[in-house]
């Protein structure tokens, strides 16, 4: 098994976005694949970058509690924390939306967004991550009260991660299944097809391809679910995730996806869920990818 | 998603590479169709043997055109979308019904109520 870049969050908090939804980032279908235009830049009045909400202490009267991240924001600004009571916001300020149309500078975005986001794990313990490019704007008074209208919600999230971080699990052939003599129908065909005339010969081998095809569609089907069966004793959540690249993920490679999930899982159960991984590691043709600790990015509702 | 440049410098290849991706497809379904027939008994050995010489010329005439106008990687890379497309719409199409990608029944809380997306 090997790491690789981390995953990109799917959703968010629902801050009251600024722009239209970020979720064409964040999902990872930007491709390059829109018209060259110049990047909009909406101007904000007084506006405030969201990165995540965390759960804090109390006590403080709401604002601005002093406390910093150990982070270099977006443009190079320094996020900080306002609160309100025992839920708090990391944000920034933020003088215009955000809408590359570059890849290369979506990527970058990204990744300073997810490296807040992380200094802020280490400080407050599991946030709920918001979505890049999600704003506010009417300085931190918005964002306070924005905190106070949702904080039932929030704590509630906040609460039920406590403790828990996403993984994320990617099983892929790094070579197709073969059926070998062992699959009677598959072989008696390949033996029908080489004996046939041309014609025939060609039609024959077409059976065959969409009869492999089924067999590998029923091997994938089952290694998928032996994957659920053997984490989800294991794990807090299991969701099965659609086959998404992210933007600033690993390129596509020569593997055949097989099956991918999220996990929210204690730092305890790392060990465990790596030996179950590695029972399916170990054969031939497969590889296991097991990405995070991440924020709960997959697991994190909109609100 | 793949993208066609229709407004550059070669037009007639985007172009090209669209409408054979799309002949591709067509034809496929020819040869699962002819398949299918072949199975089920209903094409006698003659017909069988004319049947597939005719759509073996065709499928090696798409493979020239492909090569000559050099529109390899696109049509690949459209039949892949075109594919997940595809996929996605079964699955939402079968969750809708109350079935998911692995056939199985979908508890009706989680089905949708107006047949929208369904990520599961």
């Amino acid at each position: 098994m090997d790491r690789r870049s981390p995953p990109r969050g799917d959703r968010s908090t629902g801050a009251t976005p600024m722009t239209e939804s970020p979720d064409r980032h964040s999902k990872q279908e930007h491709d390059g694949s829109r018209s060259e235009t110049e990047p909009s830049h909406e101007p904000l009045d007084d506006g405030r970058y969201l990165y995540c909400v965390v759960s804090l202490d109390g006590g403080e009267e709401p604002g601005s509690d002093g406390s910093t991240i150990d982070a270099r924001g977006i443009d190079d600004r320094e996020p900080y924390v306002v609160s309100n009571g025992d839920v708090g916001a990391v944000i920034q300020e933020c003088a215009r939306t955000y809408d590359p149309d570059d890849l290369t500078r979506l990527r970058q975005l990204l990744l300073t967004h997810q490296s807040v986001v992380d200094a802020a794990t280490e400080g407050f313990g599991t946030p709920l991550p918001t979505r890049f490019g999600t704003l506010l704007d009417g300085g931190d008074a918005a964002v306070v009260d924005w905190l106070a209208d949702e904080r039932e919600r929030l704590r509630h999230h906040l609460e039920r991660f406590d403790g828990t971080s996403e993984y994320r699990i990617r099983v892929a052939w790094t070579e197709p299944p073969e059926p070998g003599d062992r699959n009677e129908e598959l072989a008696s065909l390949r033996d029908r097809t080489d004996a046939a005339d041309d014609g025939k010969g060609f039609l024959l081998e077409k059976q065959y391809e969409q009869r492999l095809a089924a067999w590998r569609s029923e091997r994938k089907a089952d290694l998928g679910t032996e994957l659920r069966e053997r984490l989800e004793p294991l794990v807090v959540e299991l969701e099965r995730l659609d086959e998404q690249s992210s933007p600033i993920a690993v390129p596509d490679d020569d593997t055949t996806l097989v099956s991918r999930v999220a996990i929210r899982a204690t730092e305890d159960d790392e060990a465990p869920i790596g030996d179950e991984l590695e029972a399916i590691a170990e054969r031939s043709g497969v590889e296991v990818r097991f990405t995070g600790p991440w924020p709960p990015y997959t697991f994190t509702p909109d609100l | 998603m793949t993208r066609i440049d229709l407004d550059g410098e070669d037009p007639a290849s985007g172009l090209a590479a669209l409408v054979l991706t799309v002949v591709d497809l067509l034809v496929e379904v020819l040869e699962r169709e002819a398949v299918r027939r072949m199975e089920s008994d209903q094409l006698s050995d003659e017909e069988i043997e004319r049947l597939g010489t005719a759509l073996a010329e065709i499928e090696a005439e798409i493979d020239r055109l492909v090569a000559a106008y050099g529109v390899e990687e696109e049509v690949t890379s459209l039949r892949n979308d075109l594919d997940g497309l595809v996929s996605r719409a079964v699955r939402d199409v079968s969750s809708a019904d109350g079935v998911d990608h692995d056939g199985q029944e979908v508890p009706s809380s989680r089905r949708p109520v107006d047949g929208g997306d369904t990520d599961d």
